[in-house]
């Protein structure tokens, strides 16, 4: 009887090994690519990430409502790099995060990824994003090589986004560009503070901010630009086909190859990750329609692109 | 119903509305529906079929203008004055104070009069303060418009609510008892409303009863859903006292005018995901002139001996028009470089007037349109613009206006356009069906005592065709940004056939198709803004007429010759300088004969800026040169100015 059992533990120890042996394979160095959503451009970020990083070390990949917190406290108490993709990963991986595990966002607007909450104990060195957000460099670089003969560049955010509207100072000094900034507290503030910049603004840039520019108001964003007949430099793909004249932007694609290359550089044994970047791949895309309807001559497409070092993919 | 369907469609929009949260990638990655859709772009000025003229608001504000007939001053070729110090036309070519060969729009409303032709400016509930832009077609563009886009089209776009969104106050006073006072609030979520209440009043011209006395009311409302649906819905009314009448006519002696005219306007805007935007447009205009006249008293002669007349006897000359019109838009574009619009409208205009058609009952035109235009870019340098509108009226039966431009685009900075464009002006119902019977009574000795007399003053025998217009014009448009300027110029000849005039035969007037005219020329216009501060429009326009009508080859001025410059000062002080100079002519109808003339504005705006509230105080001095004459010799335009206050918080 006394057999019957240990075989019986043996069996159920095998068959516990058996089971967890997925799960534990390589235990030390693998990545896991968690997507906050199982959509297209996630995909499109998971797929470029993978066939840049290569056979190196591991991947799996996984979707939020694959995994639950207590698998991502497993992950952390490992050797390993978890890669949230998207805002909705980094949030469960920053609040169920109970180890060493580095941690690499991609896909990540700043403003979102200086908010999000790290355990005190977690070596910050450990933790690193790609933005999805462009450097004010190659903002101010695009109006500058687009709209040449612009010299006041309005823009309209929150609070939020103070640091990187500081940035922008910076470089619009550097660049002899004014700046022509109003400050809301409110959405409801937007349309107000447009009427004040659009006037003054020979070219409105907008900035990625959940109260100032956002989806819900794009749209009459739009409207009111075009009603004072200012053109917009944007900073997605979407917003130079709704009606922004120019737009800079870095693709799915583009933040999952930068994010393979800081991956690369990443050892399981020390952990660290280099420093957060912006994806060093971005593209520029013109909306001619709006730009002719405004009377706006724009260079060559081509021409901007080399000149402000953007690449030719849409 | 109309309302049910309106309130439904609002609420489905307005929940569809959506909500701000924490910024994610999602603001980077949506895929928003197109804006800026090919219907809602404007066609840039190097496009454009025909000659333009855009007036913005910097240039109403510089003008110094209280009426907003007055900024066509502006445009090259075009004629602006008062018939009377309450009754501004606009007029071009064929001048006239009827000013029939003109089509406008506000929003897309037209506002053309179908009873007599032209548009009754001091009744339109518009305030000059809710005019975000108006675009001027400086020749025929029916297959675009529709009748009556003949010899000009005049499109007004009102303000956005939400470019104007908070409070402002206006409050003007000047010479000739000018006083204004407007009040506008905009505001709201996700749904947009602007609200405008405005009083004017002015004395009009010396020596006359020409007074104008405005009350206006305008709301306008916008809803534009996330999605794929947008909504606008206005309403206005303008009424008042205008005074009417002179002492020199013994059959219109002064007496008050009273006005009603109102509208209701909705336009539904549909975008379709690859087949592009669907629009559909419902409006109603209604305009009651109440006016009774007297006479005074004068002699009348029967079988050689003369009778009095005697005076104070009412004339009763209520004028009444009625307009529903709807329409359905379709704008896409097919493919690459290809944009193309089409559509059809129906519309119903009533009349109503004893003194002017004879009869209390109401006269109706029913009318329907089918349209299509196609704009195909070929390559970077060649574009063709081409369109159709056909028609079918009750009065003046069917027609077909082409139009067809094509254009050559060297370089990004300059482009060449030649066009050709037939277009028809229908006739109105008075021209059509006129019948103006005066009675009143004559005092005859006993036993006959008081015996009324009628004599008819017009009678028409209608069957009246279209008139017709064939345009051929070459233009060149050029931007020069080294110098920071701009030039539209072009030469034109227009023939008119058919055109319709009212001739007296015996004692009677009756309207008949029997002339023709050709006029050729050109005009030009330039702006520069030589730097931030500083902004120059110079406009000058040759004309020469002739017809088979002696009275065509005068009515309209050879020259003409315009000036806007404004400056900034320092301290943010806007000033600003129209000079308008017109030519000898003489305007059909029963315009003078006028010499040439010239009128000199100044504006001078300092700026108030305190927390929360902006605005300025202004001075503007009009006709700082000798007096003119506006269309008559009674109509004398003297020195002038008023002060005005404008406050936005």
């Amino acid at each position: 009887m006394k057999r019957c059992l240990a075989l019986w533990c043996v069996f159920r120890l095998l068959l516990m090994g058996w089971l967890l042996l997925p799960f534990n394979a390589g235990a030390d160095g693998q990545l896991h690519l968690l997507l906050s959503d199982s959509g297209g451009a996630y995909q499109e970020a998971a797929e470029a990430f993978r066939a840049a990083y290569g056979q190196r070390r591991p991947v799996r990949t996984w979707t939020l409502d694959e995994v639950g917190p207590q698998q991502v406290r497993e992950w952390s108490g490992e050797n390993d790099l978890i890669v949230p993709i998207g805002l909705a990963a980094a949030h469960l991986v920053a609040d169920n995060h109970v180890g060493q595990a580095a941690v690499l966002t991609i896909m990540i607007p700043s403003v979102s990824a200086e908010r999000l909450s790290w355990p005190a104990v977690l070596p910050r060195r450990k933790i690193s994003y790609v933005y999805i957000d462009q450097p004010s460099s190659r903002s101010l670089g695009l109006v500058d090589a687009a709209f040449s003969q612009a010299k006041r560049v309005g823009l309209v955010v929150s609070t939020e986004n103070a640091g990187n509207v500081k940035l922008l100072r910076q470089e619009a000094a550097r660049r002899h560009l004014k700046l022509n900034i109003e400050t809301v507290a409110r959405s409801e503030e937007v349309a107000s503070a447009l009427r004040n910049v659009l006037p003054e603004s020979d070219v409105l840039l907008l900035l990625p901010d959940s109260l100032a520019i956002h989806a819900g108001n794009a749209k009459n964003v739009l409207l009111t630009t075009y009603r004072y007949r200012v053109p917009v430099v944007g900073f997605s793909r979407g917003l130079s086909r709704a009606g922004a004249v120019a737009a800079v932007y870095s693709s799915p694609a583009q933040i999952g190859r930068q994010g393979a290359r800081m991956a690369l550089r990443w050892k399981p044994e020390a952990g660290d990750l280099p420093p957060a970047q912006h994806a060093d791949e971005f593209s520029v895309d013109f909306n001619p329609y709006v730009a002719r309807s405004l009377g706006v001559v724009l260079p060559d497409l081509d021409d901007v692109r080399r000149k402000v070092g953007a690449d030719d993919e849409p | 119903m109309v309302t049910r369907v309106f309130l439904g469609l609002l609420a489905a929009l307005i929940a569809q509305a959506g909500q701000a949260e924490e910024l994610s990638e999602a603001a980077f990655l949506v895929d928003l529906p197109v804006v800026l859709t090919a219907s809602r772009l404007s066609q840039p000025l190097m496009d454009a079929p025909t000659a333009m003229t855009v007036i913005d608001r910097p240039m109403i504000e510089a003008s110094g203008f209280r009426e907003i007939a007055d900024l066509f001053r502006l445009v090259p070729g075009f004629y602006a004055a008062y018939f009377s110090g309450n009754q501004p036309f606009v007029s071009n070519a064929l001048i006239s104070e009827y000013a029939r060969s003109m089509q406008v729009l506000v929003d897309g409303r037209s506002v053309y009069l179908p009873t007599i032709g032209g548009v009754l400016w001091s009744a339109l509930p518009l305030s000059m303060e809710d005019i975000e832009r108006i675009e001027v077609t400086r020749g025929p563009n029916a297959a675009s418009y529709g009748a009556n886009a003949f010899t000009g089209v005049i499109n007004i776009i009102s303000r956005h609510p939400q470019d104007v969104a908070g409070h402002m106050v206006k409050l003007a006073s000047g010479d000739k008892g000018v006083r204004i006072g407007t009040y506008r609030w905009a505001g709201g979520e996700q749904v947009k409303n602007r609200v405008t209440l405005e009083y004017r009043h002015d004395d009009g011209f010396d020596g006359q009863n020409d007074y104008l006395q405005a009350p206006l009311f305008n709301y306008r409302g916008e809803y534009e859903a996330d999605g794929w649906d947008s909504l606008s819905w206005q309403l206005g009314y303008v009424g008042g006292d205008r005074g009417a009448g002179y002492w020199e006519e013994k059959l219109d002696q002064p007496h008050n005018k009273v006005i009603n005219s109102h509208f209701q306007q909705i336009d539904w805007t549909r975008r379709i995901p690859g087949m592009g935007e669907l629009k559909l447009g419902l409006y109603h205009n209604y305009t009651l002139v109440r006016e009774t006249a007297t006479n005074a008293l004068f002699p009348y002669k029967i079988g050689g001996t003369y009778y009095p007349v005697p005076a104070g006897q009412s004339i009763n000359k209520d004028l009444m028009a009625d307009r529903w019109n709807i329409e359905v838009q379709h704008t896409l574009e097919p493919m690459g470089g290809t944009r193309a619009v089409w559509g059809a409208s129906l519309r119903q205009d009533a009349v109503q007037s004893r003194f002017y058609f004879g009869s209390d009952d109401e006269l109706n035109n029913h009318s329907g349109t089918l349209f299509g235009h196609l704009e195909q870019r070929f390559s970077p340098h060649w574009l063709l613009n081409a369109g159709v509108m056909l028609e079918k009226h009750d009065i003046g039966g069917a027609s077909t206006s082409p139009r067809v431009s094509l254009h050559w685009q060297p370089s990004v900075d300059h482009a060449f356009r030649l066009s050709l464009s037939q277009a028809k002006r229908y006739p109105v119902q008075y021209e059509e069906n006129a019948l103006s019977v005066l009675t009143l009574n004559v005092s005859l000795p006993f036993p006959f005592g008081l015996t009324p007399i009628s004599a008819t003053l017009y009678r028409s025998s209608g069957g009246l065709r279209p008139e017709s217009i064939r345009s051929s014009e070459i233009g060149y448009v050029g931007s020069y940004p080294g110098i920071h300027a701009s030039i539209e110029a072009r030469l034109f000849r227009w023939q008119f056939t058919d055109l319709i005039q009212a001739r007296q035969v015996a004692t009677v007037y009756d309207f008949f198709n029997r002339y023709s005219a050709t006029l050729q020329g050109g005009d030009m216009q330039v702006k520069w803004e030589p730097s931030e501060r500083t902004r120059v429009i110079a406009n000058f326009a040759y004309l020469h007429t002739e017809g088979n009508n002696v009275d065509f080859a005068a009515s309209a001025p050879m020259h003409q010759a315009g000036l806007l410059l404004s400056q900034r000062l320092p301290g943010n002080v806007m000033a600003s300088m129209g000079y308008y100079w017109t030519g000898d002519f003489v305007g059909l109808g029963e315009g003078d004969p006028l010499n040439s003339s010239r009128r000199m504005d100044l504006k001078l705006s300092m700026p108030i800026k305190t927390e929360g509230m902006k605005g300025d105080v202004s001075l503007v001095m009009q006709n700082l040169t000798d007096d003119y004459l506006e269309f008559y010799r009674r109509n004398l335009f003297t020195r002038r100015g008023y002060i005005q206050l404008k406050l936005d918080f």
